[in-house]
């Protein structure tokens, strides 16, 4: 039963412990106050010892909260330090000069009360300097902390024993005249005593350099360290000579329990000394201090960064970003990024403007293997920087490698360069952080691109769409069908009819291009047909100042080939001008192409134009057809990139010379889209018939 | 072939350092122990002669910048005398003219310690 | 004007300064450069090569170090190449020459030599292993 007890007492919390010996010891003193016989002391040794061990093993487990920072452990110090001194000082304050023998049961339970919250407060005290001197070292030092509290204990139970013995044999000349012998060991004692007290300072001096923590505070925290290590030097120095100087609480310590006065004084002495050390350590660190600020700010800018890069979407914008950070890890003077495969913009500087450094990046890019090396380059050849107006220029490049794609940065600086190879480091991890941005910025671009295509065309078909005719003008004399299919994308085909004079006119054209060009270019035809032909009562007229107008609109690569013709519908003749169109089909007993000059519009100047204007009338009879198209009929190809061509449009319109408007043209239709079934249409597909009707 | 050689002469206070042949890095090593004698023996009024020096690379060049604040720490000086103009040349790159004293011939040298 | 190439390897060992000296000054007077101008050449070579042997090889006499020389009609062209740890002597500092004096030191003398003799130096290290050095030294040019 009892070897249970004790073995779950030991199996106990460390806390649980730690009271139980501090209230144990408490009580015991409320009866035994001083030492006066070998048990006593031993007690009291005994509980002092254990208390002071459990507290010691608890409390550095509990200094791990979240958040604990080396300058929250400093404030703790401070607050606790500033406490151990006004516990001290009451104590102090509570003693009678010389009788403290006498003291009463209520001031010796008050002192005894004290004396326990100074061991609290010391053991405190070590705690943090326990976990200051394990923070950040690279091979814990468990060993030589060990050292010093197995001195601090040594040296505690020596002075412990001998004060005993001082005590037990009372007054030393007493001794010495009466136990000789006891005499010469109480004096041995004395020596090794001593010597075991300056073996505990030196140790104690020798534990208070572990400050690698200090390594890692920035310039900020480490003038706030000065000045907390100046203040606990204070609040220490002042504690000791409390505990060395007063001659009163060092006799009643000895008498209270002279392992607790010994702990209690080593532990104020090394905190002493480890503060002074801080002090000066940290004073002469101060200067590397911003070094070490830079490399965080450094750092953080970096991770920043790339937390900042993911969410700029914009391509330009992103290397626009890279730049500027490459300049801030750098200190380069200027940069700017070559993207050869950026048809937009190859080029995309900073702090500098040249007009040359394409051809300055290439010749700087054959000089070196960007791929597998970084480089540095200086140069101060004329040839390469002359233009940017430096004798002398230092050029690191960077390759961004993405998608199979490559775009090089290029750090300039102007001078003589201290590239540290820590800015390539720097650089190169930017770098890592850019590629990916930089791969989803071009995705984006794709799809914008894409979207952007999708857009214009739905447009484009939108304008195509209300430019092309819903109704059909009516005619007395004529059958007419008109067909259009657009391809995906606008192909640019376009037909009307106009008024002209009191007739009729009509229009079958294609605009070169494709897309939204294309539809802007039949917006612009259809309102210059609408506004010339109430000018023109004559269509020839109106077509070479139709031409003119296209001329001064039409970029030099861009025209239209159209058949603009009049329908006369008391004569049942239409008159028409052949506009570079492919040839119209006229289909009576026979089926032929009608052929005339004529060349298209915004391509030649206006006198040839004129010149090979040709009108051509074709007079309706009852087997008359004339079918015109564009191109998207005749260059339909099928699977295997072969034409529908002119001859089977041809041999077509033969068989379907009886056949009314809207059935040709539907049967034509049928047949390309027949021929061309397994390959995309395109092209624009129109077709516009006129039959003499019944 | 004898690539370096240094020839020490004693003139009054003055120590006379005849440099011979070519200093480059391999070479300074002897030059320092030369130096390191003349340090040890107090001798810190050194004129060095370079007339038979035919090449000098910085290696060279930094041993006079290692001992001369000791020689002038104990009021002494390092002088250069006679020197090829090639030699001089590298001196010059490196912006020695404003930091020591150059003579044309050794006598002068000689006078301005003697004087000074 | 024919352009030569040629290519030495060397141990590094500062012995071997006076065989890199004389080849340089063989090939760049083929290349009919000035006098002076061979002169500024092999000074060059001479302390970037120094600077290999005591930086990238830290004096270990077992390193290799490959001298190519090109010439071409506007410009020689030494390639060093070298297989010790990374060196980069464009990062070198301009040697403040006062102040080295006060302390007895001399370092960054070599590198400061290259800057100013050569029109274009170009470091490159490659492949986490090698080191290239290449100095490049224009023909004058006529304004």
């Amino acid at each position: 039963m009892l070897s249970d007890k004790i073995k779950y007492f030991f199996q106990s919390k460390l806390m649980e412990k730690a009271i139980f010996f501090s209230v144990t010891f408490f009580l015991y003193k409320l009866f035994f106050p001083y030492q006066e016989t070998f048990l006593t002391t031993f007690i009291t040794e005994f509980l002092v010892v254990n208390s002071l061990y459990f507290w010691l093993a608890f409390l550095p487990q509990k200094l791990i909260v979240k958040r604990t920072t080396i300058l929250t452990l400093f404030s703790t110090l401070l607050f606790i330090g500033f406490v151990f001194l006004i516990t001290e000082a009451i104590i102090i304050s509570l003693l009678p000069e010389k009788e403290f023998f006498k003291l009463g049961f209520f001031y010796n339970s008050l002192v005894t009360v004290l004396s326990i919250v100074l061991a609290g407060l010391s053991v405190y005290i070590f705690s943090i300097f326990k976990k200051l001197f394990f923070l950040k070292q690279k091979y814990s030092p468990t060993s030589y902390f060990k050292v010093m509290v197995i001195f601090v204990s040594l040296v505690g139970f020596l002075t412990s024993f001998s004060s005993y013995l001082k005590q037990f044999f009372g007054f030393k000349e007493y001794i010495e005249e009466n136990f000789f012998s006891v005499s010469i060991f109480i004096e041995w004692l004395t020596d090794i005593e001593s010597i075991l007290q300056i073996g505990l300072i030196i140790i104690l001096i020798f534990n208070s350099f572990r400050v690698a923590w200090l390594a890692s505070l920035n310039k900020s925290e480490k003038q706030k360290i000065i000045l907390f290590s100046l203040i606990l030097v204070a609040i220490n120095g002042n504690a000791l000579y409390f505990l060395f100087e007063n001659s009163t609480i060092t006799k009643l310590a000895y008498l209270f329990s002279p392992f607790l006065y010994i702990s209690i004084t080593s532990i104020i002495l090394y905190a002493g000394i480890y503060s002074l050390v801080i002090f000066f350590t940290t004073l002469f660190h101060l200067p590397t201090a911003e070094e070490s600020d830079r490399k965080t700010e450094e750092l953080s800018t970096l991770l920043n960064f790339g937390k900042l890069m993911a969410h700029i979407l914009d391509l330009h914008e992103l290397l626009e970003s890279i730049m500027t950070m490459s300049l801030k890890l750098s200190n380069f003077n200027a940069a700017w990024f070559y993207y050869p495969n950026n048809s937009e913009k190859k080029i995309l500087t900073k702090n500098i403007q040249n007009s040359k450094l394409e051809q300055i990046s290439n010749k700087l890019l054959e000089k070196v293997d960007v791929k597998t090396s970084r480089q540095t380059i200086l140069s101060k050849y004329q040839n390469i920087y002359h233009e940017l107006n430096s004798e002398y220029a230092s050029t690191i490049i960077v390759q961004f490698e993405f998608d199979k794609e490559s775009a090089y940065l290029f750090l300039l600086q102007e001078k003589y360069s201290d590239v540290e190879d820590e800015v390539f480091n720097s650089i190169q991890g930017l770098r890592d952080y850019a590629i990916v941005a930089l791969k989803n910025a071009i995705l984006v671009v794709n799809s914008i691109e894409k979207e952007r295509m999708e857009k214009e065309l739905e447009l484009a078909r939108e304008i195509q769409g209300r430019i092309n005719p819903q109704i059909l003008p009516k005619f007395q004399h004529f059958d007419v069908a008109a067909k259009f299919i657009p391809a995906f994308e606008v192909g640019g085909d376009y037909y009307d009819f106009f008024t002209i004079g009191d007739k009729t006119g009509f229009v079958i054209a294609d605009v070169s291009g494709k897309g939204m060009e294309a539809s802007y270019i039949m917006a612009e035809m259809k309102g210059v047909f609408e506004t010339l032909s109430t000018i023109y009562t004559d269509l020839k007229d109106l077509l070479i100042q139709a031409n003119r107008i296209f001329l001064k609109r039409l970029s030099k690569k861009s025209f239209i080939t159209a058949i603009v013709g009049i329908i006369d519908d008391k004569e049942s003749k239409i008159n028409y001008f052949r506009i570079g169109h492919n040839l119209p089909l006229k289909i009576d007993k026979e089926s032929r192409y009608l052929e005339s000059k004529g060349f298209p519009f915004g391509m030649v100047n206006n006198e040839i134009f004129a010149e090979n204007l040709e009108e051509v009338e074709v007079k309706f009879s009852q087997e008359t057809t004339m079918i015109f198209y564009t191109d998207g009929i005749s260059e339909s190809m099928n699977e295997n990139d072969e034409l529908f061509g002119y001859e089977r449009l041809q041999k077509l319109g033969i068989n379907l010379a009886n056949e009314n408007a809207e059935t040709i043209s539907q049967v034509i239709l049928t047949e390309v889209g027949l021929y061309s079934k397994s390959t995309i249409q395109d092209d624009d597909i129109t077709i516009l018939i006129f039959k003499k009707s019944i | 072939m004898q690539d370096f050689k240094v020839e020490l002469t004693q003139k009054d206070k003055v120590q006379l350092v005849k440099i011979v042949g070519i200093l480059d890095a391999h070479t300074t090593g002897e030059l320092e122990k030369y130096f390191d004698k003349l340090v040890s023996e107090k001798k810190y009024h050194i004129l060095v002669n370079l007339s038979e020096l035919n090449y000098i690379s910085s290696a060279g060049l930094g041993v006079f910048m290692a001992y001369v604040e000791t020689m002038r720490e104990n009021n002494g000086d390092i002088k250069f005398a006679e020197l090829q103009d090639k030699v001089f040349h590298v001196f010059d790159l490196l912006g020695f003219p404003m930091l020591y004293e150059f003579y044309q011939k050794e006598e002068e040298a000689l006078k301005k310690f003697i004087e000074g | 004007m024919k352009t030569t190439i040629n290519e030495i390897s060397i141990q590094s060992k500062t012995e071997n300064l006076k065989v890199i000296r004389n080849f340089v000054q063989e090939i760049a007077s083929n290349c009919m450069f000035d006098s002076s101008v061979i002169a500024d050449i092999v000074l060059s070579v001479d302390e970037a090569c120094t600077n290999i042997i005591e930086h990238a090889y830290s004096c270990d006499a077992k390193g290799e170090i490959i001298l190519k020389i090109e010439c071409a009609d506007d410009k020689i062209l030494i390639e060093i190449t070298d297989f010790g740890v990374e060196f980069n002597p464009i990062s070198v500092p301009k040697p403040n020459i006062a102040q080295h004096l006060a302390e007895k030191k001399s370092g960054g003398l070599g590198v400061y030599i290259i800057k100013q003799l050569m029109d274009e130096i170009i470091y490159q290290r490659k492949d986490e292993k090698i080191n290239k050095l290449t100095l490049i030294k224009y023909r004058a040019q006529i304004a």
